[in-house]
């Protein structure tokens, strides 16, 4: 199975079980909790289902395209079913048997891995799901998105697409997976990695990230401020980018240790604050889904 | 008496925490239950890491009994004339007897010549089975997690909103063959809603085995037809018997060697429903690295079990796999490709890191900050330096120990801009210590900087301490160096106002202080040759 056909197979499951499926956010983000349609969508009472791929930029486990399993920029696919089903983690068994991974001989297990998001103000329980001692997803029960209490909880699911790639083809070195037939990531992507891990640990211009994660944050604050309000959406825009500068500076060795908490801790502040603007511009629309029976 | 029964299954709980909670659970239910003037007999608990299950033998009813229900005291129940008073009347017929059926008796047995009336209430005993939703909801309910977490759920038990470890998706619930009925509901809106788990007599097997067959879900009737059914579907219930498979499985795997099993087999129990122990084979070509390495990425992120072959190498590891490993070799084909993978990244970063000797990095340490107030690990390592020679001049040591602990102090914290150690940080010490023995620095030098994180854990002996007033050169070198590095982050951190509070200790403050003082006092002669 090619990994484009693998995407194509998860798509069409989540597809079948009533989810939306997404295209990525184009913004540089380092997970696909950071797309609106995760970090919004799982805030407030409204049932939501939704399936879509999300490149995710880590620009700190960049390496120059040079080892077999770590790379700047990766895919995942991500689920979220809000709120989770009753015998979600049997729907997700199923989506493996559905790409080919047949559970019952192989050993697939949930183990215990609890996810934290400090930029979002997000967390959640859940497991890492090891297939014979590889982890190739997360799975995650939210309870906390934009420093609020969620209610209804959102079941995510994120997939390492190349991690389970690799498995099904039988590929020791990421760069030899088949994207599609005959095209191998290497095709795809090598360049970039090596251009992009570069630039993250060389040649970003430290200021220059300084002061883009600053007007971010300024930015996104002062929409958040606006008269009239409506203007959540670019404030956390401006979240993200605040985010990927300072992964930059972080992979690039320019923040030190005690720096670095008070930077997370501003992002947070606005991501929190983005969360609370929108929980209170949907709110009245909240009151009357609230009332709406249980999906 | 009857067998009572509760299956509670759930998804799936941290290993760590099930033997807790099945002792929880038999706390609490005899608890509950004789404040519901019940009895247990036979409590018997067990789990798996889906499951938590109690059985018990009740009695069918409570048994009736009495309960005392006090009246006025008897100088307000009479007037002066003897008569009975209205408060007399009012409480016996609130109690629906006539005033002469009362007792008097003295409330406060130290004054027996003050009487009260009083009522002896018969109360009929109730069915067990009446009694149990309420006892259950307040079993579950007092079920201590490490961590909980709200999976919407709602209880009726007048206190609404049930988190709990995991989601719960069935329970058995049977007293005497029967289903107890008992339901927990959905947490919509803040009030109850629809029904989410309803108790039943269905348990569930494996979720993958037998093949073809995964997730069946039989009836069963007593714990014995409970552990006996499910041992046909790939679940062995008792803790123990997991442990005795778990331990043939290892014994035939380690041919019989010594191993260390850094507590995984006990772990390996609460992991798997149906453990199976595998076998697979680490690489000639990585057998040579050091066994920190190895056991790192096996132990430590893989859960493995590594054992050593004839040579003394570890050659093979053990691991536990939830099933029959009726396809093993795919598994283990599995297993093997991701414990490859990680130590083909760590002879990578040996090899890169071995290309520059370790005193070269000490300068590297410039670029890296230890804490904005405090300079970078190179002021550290001065300062580390500085305090080993006041030590000298204190005269804690002297001659070739005072030489080799301010080398040792020098290139302490060298190993933290190797590739290794930002690769696995729990290497940090123990990488320095191997570079430094590899590049002809003398073991005492090599031996304190592989342990000056030591002691680091709060207990006193969990980890080797040092000795300035004995014989051994090592024990002094590594004392010092290891209390010259926990007294600079000491004084620095207190110095920049950033004491420990009650529940705040980011930077291991309470760690640093408890390590500094165990190497004062000299609880143990020398840092321990593994650790």
């Amino acid at each position: 199975m090619t990994l484009q056909e693998l995407v194509f197979q998860l798509e069409r499951f989540w597809s079948e079980r009533g989810c939306l499926i997404h295209q990525p956010w184009d913004a540089e983000v380092g997970a696909g909790t950071m797309h609106p349609e995760t970090f919004f969508r799982v805030l407030g009472p409204k049932s939501w289902r939704v399936g879509y791929v999300q490149p995710s930029r880590r620009p700190g486990d960049g390496r120059y395209g040079e080892n077999p399993n770590r790379l700047y920029k990766h895919e995942q696919f991500q689920v979220i079913l809000k709120p989770p089903p009753d015998d979600i983690q049997d729907l997700y068994l199923a989506s493996l048997t559905a790409i080919g991974i047949d559970p019952s001989v192989h050993d697939v297990r949930f183990e215990e891995d609890n996810w934290e998001s400090p930029t979002l103000g997000a967390w959640g329980i859940g497991w890492q799901v090891l297939l014979d001692g590889q982890e190739i997803t997360q799975f995650t029960y939210f309870q906390q998105a934009g420093g609020i209490d969620l209610a209804p909880i959102s079941g995510e699911i994120t997939y390492g697409l190349e991690r389970i790639a690799m498995y099904l083809q039988e590929k020791d070195d990421v760069y030899d997976l088949e994207w599609a037939r005959g095209v191998l990531y290497r095709d795809v992507r090598h360049e970039e990695e090596f251009q992009l891990s570069r630039y993250s640990f060389e040649l970003a211009d430290v200021e220059l990230h300084r002061r883009i994660f600053e007007n971010a944050l300024a930015e996104g604050t002062r929409l958040l401020s606006i008269e009239g309000g409506r203007a959540y959406l670019p404030a956390y825009d401006w979240t993200l980018k605040s985010s990927h500068a300072f992964n930059v500076l972080d992979a690039r060795g320019a923040i030190s240790v005690s720096e670095r908490a008070g930077m997370i801790l501003r992002i947070r502040k606005l991501a929190c604050a983005v969360a609370k603007a929108y929980v209170d511009a949907v709110a009245p629309v909240s009151a009357e889904a609230a009332e709406a029976p249980r999906g | 008496m009857a067998e009572l029964l509760i299956e509670i299954g759930f998804e799936e709980m941290p290993a760590p925490w099930l033997e807790g909670l099945a002792k929880q659970l038999q706390t609490r239910f005899v608890d509950a239950a004789a404040r519901e003037f019940l009895e247990p007999k036979e409590v018997r608990f067990a789990w798996t890491p889906r499951r938590l299950v109690l059985a018990a033998e009740l009695d069918a009813r409570q048994s009736d009994r009495e309960e005392p229900v006090w009246g006025p005291a008897l100088k307000v129940a009479k007037d002066v004339s003897g008569a009975w008073t209205a408060a007399a009347q009012g409480f016996a017929k609130k109690n629906g007897v006539a005033v002469d059926a009362l007792v008097q008796k003295p409330k406060d047995e130290s004054k027996p010549g003050e009487l009260n009336l009083l009522f002896v209430k018969k109360v009929a005993g109730r069915a067990t089975s009446e009694l149990m939703p309420g006892l259950l909801a307040a079993v579950l309910r007092g079920l201590a997690f490490p961590k909980r977490m709200s999976w919407d759920a709602w209880l009726e038990d007048g206190k609404g909103a049930f988190p709990f470890g995991r989601p719960i998706r069935w329970l058995v619930v049977l007293f005497d063959k029967k289903v107890v009925p008992f339901t927990i509901y959905a947490l919509e809106a803040g009030a109850k809603g629809a029904l989410v788990v309803e108790s039943g007599a269905a348990t569930r097997g494996h979720r993958f085995l037998p093949k073809g067959k995964g997730g069946d879900r039989p009836a069963v009737t007593s714990f014995a037809s409970l552990r006996d059914t499910l041992g046909k579907c790939f679940v062995i219930l008792e803790p123990g018997e997991r442990t005795t498979r778990i331990a043939d499985g290892v014994k035939a795997a380690s041919k019989g060697a010594a191993f260390d099993d850094h507590g995984l087999l006990l772990e390996w129990r609460d992991l798997v429903e149906y453990p199976t122990v595998l076998v697979g084979q680490v690489p000639e070509e990585f057998r040579g690295l050091p066994s920190e390495v190895l056991e790192t990425v096996l132990v430590h992120h893989q859960k493995y079990i590594s054992l050593r072959g004839a040579s003394g190498q570890i050659d093979r590891f053990a691991a536990v796999v939830n099933g029959d490993g009726a396809a093993g070799e795919e598994i283990v084909w599995g297993m093997e490709r991701v414990v490859v993978a990680r130590l083909r990244d760590a002879s990578f970063f040996l090899a890169e890191d071995r290309k520059r000797p370790l005193g070269e990095r000490v300068a590297d340490l410039g670029g890296v900050t230890f804490h904005q107030g405090l300079g970078t690990y190179a002021d550290k390592s001065a300062r580390m330096v500085a305090l080993v020679e006041a030590m000298g001049r204190r005269g804690l040591l002297a001659g070739e120990s005072l030489a080799a602990a301010k080398e040792a102090a020098r290139l302490a914290k060298a190993d933290l801009v190797t590739l290794m150690v930002r690769e696995f940080p729990e290497l940090q010490g123990v990488m320095g210590g191997i570079y430094l023995a590899g590049s002809g620095a003398t073991s005492d030098v090599a031996t304190a900087v592989r342990h000056h994180y030591h002691p680091i854990a709060v207990e006193p002996e969990a980890e080797p301490a040092a000795d300035f007033a004995g014989k051994d050169a090592a024990a002094r070198v590594f004392a010092a160096v290891a209390l010259a590095d926990k007294l600079d982050t000491l004084a620095g951190y207190f110095g920049l106002g950033e004491s420990p509070t009650g529940s705040r200790d980011p930077y291991g403050l309470r760690r640093a202080g408890q390590g500094a003082s165990v190497i004062t006092s000299g609880r143990s002669i020398t840092p321990a040759s593994e650790h």
